[in-house]
């Protein structure tokens, strides 16, 4: 049990410095698709914009340490945490094939949230499209 | 627990639900098509496949959409899409307890592995990452 614990510990450190190293590379791949929402005046357009010119002008930081490094590195260590967890932790096992359980119970109810949510998130993006016409 | 679920839910229910998840998206999905499309397109060099496919579904639907065709895929059928499955997801969250109780197990489940579940996902981003900055490098 206090091992248990204690991985448990260790997996949400390294899933917090994992999360940072890979946020310049999570904001710049959303600034690449939030900048075709608008035109050039309005924001968030506009700041995504400003992103992408900042990683365009530092090839070396943007896109050799944040755009490949740092993505390897989280991929590397992420893979090889969960596959470690994956084989000692019977908790974790045990979980994950109950919410599989769950999942195929309440598929037509989480087919229908994800069709509403679509829904939800295509009506957002004209509605944003529209006033910025 | 989960397993439950199958018993106390009557089959005609079942059957109403799948045609609301069905009905739900496919009238989403011309609109998702021709925005996905839209976002893609920009992603790599219009020579290259699938911006090349994407830049020609958008020409497509920018040349042969009237204002009303854009309305009713745009707009319509996704207010539909949503009016729809947000009454079938009410009623089902009403008269469902399994659902309840499933939906409680999954959140106590997913509070006790939320480390590993960040860890996951920051393993997909990373992914999607890197295969865009290769098929990147390799376009040149």
């Amino acid at each position: 049990m206090k091992n248990c614990m204690s991985s448990r510990t260790v997996t949400r450190y390294v899933a917090m410095t994992e999360l940072v190293l890979i946020f310049p590379a999570v904001l710049f791949m959303s600034a690449l698709f939030v900048q075709n929402l608008q035109p050039p005046p309005f924001e968030p357009a506009q700041t995504a914009r400003r992103v992408i010119a900042w990683f365009s002008v530092r090839p070396l930081l943007g896109l050799d340490v944040f755009l490949i490094a740092l993505p390897f590195a989280v991929f590397v260590a992420g893979l090889m945490t969960v596959l470690r967890r994956w084989a000692g932790d019977s908790e974790f096992r045990d979980a994950v094939r109950e919410v599989a359980g769950v999942v195929r119970a309440q598929m037509a109810t989480l087919l229908v949230a994800g069709a509403t949510l679509m829904a939800g998130s295509v009506l957002a993006i004209v509605a944003l499209h529209m006033m910025t016409e | 627990m989960a397993q439950s679920a199958k018993v106390e839910m009557p089959a005609s229910n079942r059957t109403n639900l799948s045609l609301t998840a069905l009905a739900g998206w496919l009238l989403v999905l011309p609109a998702t098509f021709f925005l996905a499309a839209a976002a893609l397109r920009t992603l790599q060099p219009r020579q290259f496949q699938p911006a090349r496919a994407c830049w020609a579904i958008f020409e497509w639907v920018a040349t042969h959409f009237t204002h009303l065709d854009a309305a009713v895929v745009f707009l319509a059928l996704p207010i539909i899409a949503l009016a729809a499955g947000g009454a079938a997801l009410w009623r089902e969250w009403r008269g469902n307890t399994a659902l309840r109780r499933d939906a409680a197990t999954a959140v106590a489940l997913v509070r006790r592995q939320f480390g590993t579940l960040c860890l996951v996902a920051t393993l997909l981003a990373a992914g999607g990452v890197l295969t865009f900055v290769v098929d990147h490098l390799m376009v040149g």
